[in-house]
């Protein structure tokens, strides 16, 4: 009894597995990537509602935009239109690339196929989808954080994206500043001017979005067998679990331009994995690009072989530490200052973070356009300095008649051995340098992030979502978006505002430059720790660029072996 | 069984919803509106009572949908039984796990049916790892007490339980993947994938079935009805096979119930590993990211698991020993 049932189940396992089949890709170029992919699935492929790297890396494969940003200079160059903008800075006139068709996968003939409308003739990419795909992010019933970001900078897309229940949404939807001229030809019209706009045109949630597709499926219609595309790829299967992978394919009918090229190669198979086991499964020849756990760089670097293979990126953000500044001691700024003065990022970067991070002088990450960096304003960065720690932060003691040991400071990360170790380092270096002694919370991330408006110090991240610097001043401690820090300055607000609208890039570099002395130094709210970098490595036959802004472009990727 | 598992649904329903944060909370800070927007798309402003009881209800209650029906975030059913006598595009459906917070096209009817079948493969093949390597390693130890091959079947246990998959499982990818090459690291499909995840699960298992069988089958092997057994002329084999094993099985088998609920559902640390599309690490990771209905879809598929598992358990029991009915 005991054996007939194991033969069963032996049986149905081996059944199962027959039928799961295995998918061979034979005579083709396919490359295997987890970069950015991290273990779980792709959150969606909607690019009205995307918000996360992994998603947004597939859809600028599959829906290019309007204006590219280049990956090498972040510069924005065109991609899917030639755009002219009026003398006044206000209308953004695009001429989109005329007969790009709408395509999708057609499983029977494994192709990619073009996709008809009901007289059989092609889908085109026309401004109107475009138009449609801006509306839609910008729908209050999405809820779309991004479609938050865009309605800032389109005249009427405020009032639009926050109108509240009652509102005669259809007048707010025509007042809004996008208007079609012709099948290729749109106007945009910003809500003021400014260098930004530009790039904002360059971000996931403005490309064009298939109407007739959303409206047959709904929220399915990113599933690998109803989505269109139009991109140098397209959707071929989708495994939406933790393990699971998404297969690109080349979309032969994308004509392909300056910046954006066909693709040179056939296949691009996304797995979802951990850096650990991508790692193994790159060590093992399973994938071709990895990202690269930090207990292996020691061992890489070391390796005559793997450390060829091996390419330090600059990340697109910053590691630093808030502080609430509306409590004792941080009210004043000295005290904030003196905290970050006596922060040793180097030995951070050195001793425990150890993949190449970059100590951090600023807020704002160097590779953004008009970032003041250390070279440009060494006096304004910030740096271990043990002394001026100590005298700013006996000067405060003094002023306010206060003991180190009145203070039961803390300080809050979320969840992570790695922020777990830099946390007790800056806790020995605040003891031995400034002689107060803090503790250390942990939680949880989602319990974190509802509690560390309250905390003391806390642990954060930023990472930019397009390469401005104004992604970092103004959209995280402009006091509209209401930092979590308290930090609220008239002034800073001000130059942050006026950096904005100006479009010399040395003269916002000078200005932000300046909110940077506020945030960091003369009312700091934070301490910068380090500028993140992303590790890859990649097997010596792929031919490929390093990009620089978050996202690969695999259309300029090549394979050769 | 029925009480088990409402108390269970109660339960979880109150205590994640009382721990602090929310699905939409991410480190950038998203704007109240949208949240509030959000909220409502998702019905979590309505009072909890009745979150709870509309949610039950589109887990418990079948229904009847005519051609108007589309398969939606918040609408989709695990069972679909077309029932085209009743009229044209007519279906009976049942069990709606309700749309996942955190991903926003997706389901959680959605996650369960594509990473339950994965999970179910995995657990089954490392639950048989685990006895087929256990229950001989265990006998073998029993009837050779004392012995060279005694000490030996209790180290490989000692080992096993002491190693955890989260180290076998390198280890293994190190030495068949990366030096050998003869298995793959990572992915599912093939029955070659199946291989170094089973063990590295029911590697520690065995450990643990072999020390169960060997205590149970040394305390059986000292009745009364052993002797009588063997005093009537029967071969070892049959005295072993027969009598002995058959009663010594029981305290394996009662383990083996929850074990098989917990492997059948999914192993978090196994799947991130190996990068197998299973339910493990959703199950895990949607307590961190607050995504109340696959928690509740998870949590609930996992107790009813554990449920079944125990009544089976209960059920084989009477297969062992006769002297077990049910009354």
């Amino acid at each position: 009894m005991f054996k007939a049932t194991h033969r069963i189940v032996a049986l149905v396992v081996i059944l199962t597995f027959v039928m799961m089949g295995a998918v061979q890709a034979q005579g083709k170029k396919v490359i295997y990537s987890s970069r950015q992919m991290g273990p779980d699935d792709i959150p969606t492929l909607d690019p009205a509602v995307a918000e996360d790297v992994p998603s947004i890396q597939v859809i600028s494969q599959i829906f290019p935009e309007l204006v590219r940003a280049n990956e090498l200079t972040s510069a924005n160059e065109d991609g899917m239109a030639t755009v002219s903008i009026s003398d006044d800075g206000l209308v953004f006139t695009f001429n989109i690339t005329p007969k790009v068709p709408w395509v999708r996968y057609d499983a029977a003939s494994d192709s990619v196929v073009v996709v008809t409308d009901e007289n059989g003739n092609p889908r085109y990419v026309t401004a109107a989808d475009f138009a449609y795909g801006m509306m839609r992010s910008l729908d209050p019933a999405l809820a779309s954080y991004y479609g938050g970001v865009l309605s800032k900078w389109v005249a009427g897309a405020k009032e639009y994206n926050t109108a509240g229940e009652g509102a005669d949404l259809e007048a707010l939807k025509a007042a809004v500043g996008i208007k079609v001229v012709d099948d290729y030809t749109l106007e945009v019209t910003a809500s003021k001017p400014s260098p930004i706009v530009e790039s904002i045109f360059a971000m996931w949630m403005t490309v064009a979005q298939p109407q007739w597709v959303i409206e047959e499926f709904g929220d399915f219609w990113i599933e690998a067998e109803n989505i269109v595309s139009y991109g140098p790829f397209a959707i071929k299967s989708w495994d939406r679990n933790a393990g699971g992978s998404l297969v690109m394919v080349k979309n032969p009918h994308f004509p392909g331009s300056n910046a954006i090229p066909q693709a040179k190669i056939d296949e691009v198979v996304f797995r979802f994995l951990d850096v650990e086991a991508q790692f193994t499964a790159y060590e093992a020849g399973e994938l071709d690009v990895s990202e690269v756990p930090p207990s292996a760089i020691a061992r890489i670097r070391s390796d005559a072989e793997l450390s060829k293979q091996l390419h330090v990126d600059p990340g697109s953000g910053t590691y630093y530490y808030g502080f609430n500044v509306r409590i004792e001691p941080f009210n004043d700024p000295r005290a904030v200052l003196a905290f970050s003065l006596a922060i040793d990022r180097e030995a951070i970067t050195t001793n425990i973070t150890g993949r190449g991070e970059i100590p951090a002088g600023f807020f704002s990450s160097p590779t953004l356009v008009a970032a003041p960096t250390s070279e440009t304003h060494p006096d304004i960065a910030v740096s271990y300095n043990p002394e001026e720690a100590k005298a700013l932060w006996e000067a405060y003691l003094a002023d306010t008649g206060k003991k180190s040991s009145d203070f039961a400071l803390n300080i809050l990360h979320n969840n992570s051995s790695l922020h777990a170790a830099i946390a007790q380092a800056i806790q020995q270096m605040w003891k031995e340098t400034l002689g107060v002694s803090v503790n250390i919370t942990a939680q949880d991330f989602g319990t974190y992030l509802s509690t560390r408006r309250d905390a003391d110090i806390f642990r954060a991240g930023w990472l930019y979502d397009y390469p401005d610097t104004n992604n970092f001043l103004f959209d995280v401690f402009h006091s509209s978006n209401d930092p979590d820090t308290g930090f609220n300055n008239a002034e800073f607000d001000a130059l942050v505002e006026q950096a904005q609208v100006l479009s010399d890039t040395d003269a916002r570099r000078e200005l932000y430059a300046q909110a940077e002395k506020l945030l960091i130094r003369d009312a700091a709210a934070i301490a910068p720790i380090y500028y993140y970098v992303a590790l890859n490595m990649t097997k010596p036959y792929v031919e490929r660029t390093y990009s620089v802004i978050g996202r690969e472009y695999y259309e300029k990727w090549d394979i050769n072996r | 069984m029925f009480f088990v598992l409402f108390a269970i649904s109660v339960v979880t329903f109150v205590l994640m919803r009382l721990v602090p944060g929310g699905p939409f909370n991410t480190e950038r800070g998203v704007p109240p509106a949208i949240v509030e927007a959000l909220n409502k798309r998702y019905k979590l402003d309505a009072p909890l009572v009745e979150q709870y009881i509309d949610y039950m209800q589109g887990l418990l209650v079948p229904r009847l949908t005519d051609r108007t029906y589309r398969r939606s975030v918040v609408e989709d059913y695990i069972i679909n039984i077309p029932m085209d006598f009743l009229g044209e595009g007519v279906a009976l459906r049942w069990i709606n796990f309700g749309p996942s917070l955190a991903k926003r096209n997706q389901t959680v009817t959605g996650i369960i049916r594509d990473g339950l079948p994965t999970s179910m493969q995995l657990g089954i093949a490392a639950l048989l790892v685990g006895v087929v390597i256990g229950v001989p390693i265990g006998t073998i130890a029993a009837l050779r007490q004392n012995t060279g091959w005694d000490y030996l079947s209790m180290s490989v246990a000692i080992l096993g339980v002491s190693i955890p998959s989260i180290i076998l499982g390198p280890l293994l990818q190190y030495i068949f993947g990366v030096t050998l090459k003869v298995l793959p690291t990572t992915g599912w499909g093939t029955i070659n994938h199946l291989i170094l995840p089973a063990f590295a699960l029911g590697f520690t298992e065995s450990a643990l079935i072999a020390r169960l069988t060997r205590a149970s089958l040394l305390q059986v092997l000292r009745e009364d009805y052993i002797r009588t057994a063997r005093a009537k002329g029967l071969s070892e084999r049959v005295v072993i096979g027969v009598h002995a094993l058959k009663n010594a099985i029981i305290p394996v088998v009662t383990v083996l119930g929850p074990l098989a609920a917990a492997l059948l559902t999914g192993t978090f640390v196994v799947e991130t590993l190996f990068g197998i599309p299973g339910l493990g690490r959703s199950f895990v990771l949607s307590i961190g990211n607050r995504d109340y209905t696959l928690i509740m879809g998870t949590v609930l598929l996992y107790a009813m698991f554990l449920v079944v598992a125990n009544l089976i358990v209960d059920l084989t029991y009477a297969l062992f020993d006769p002297r077990i009915r049910l009354h």
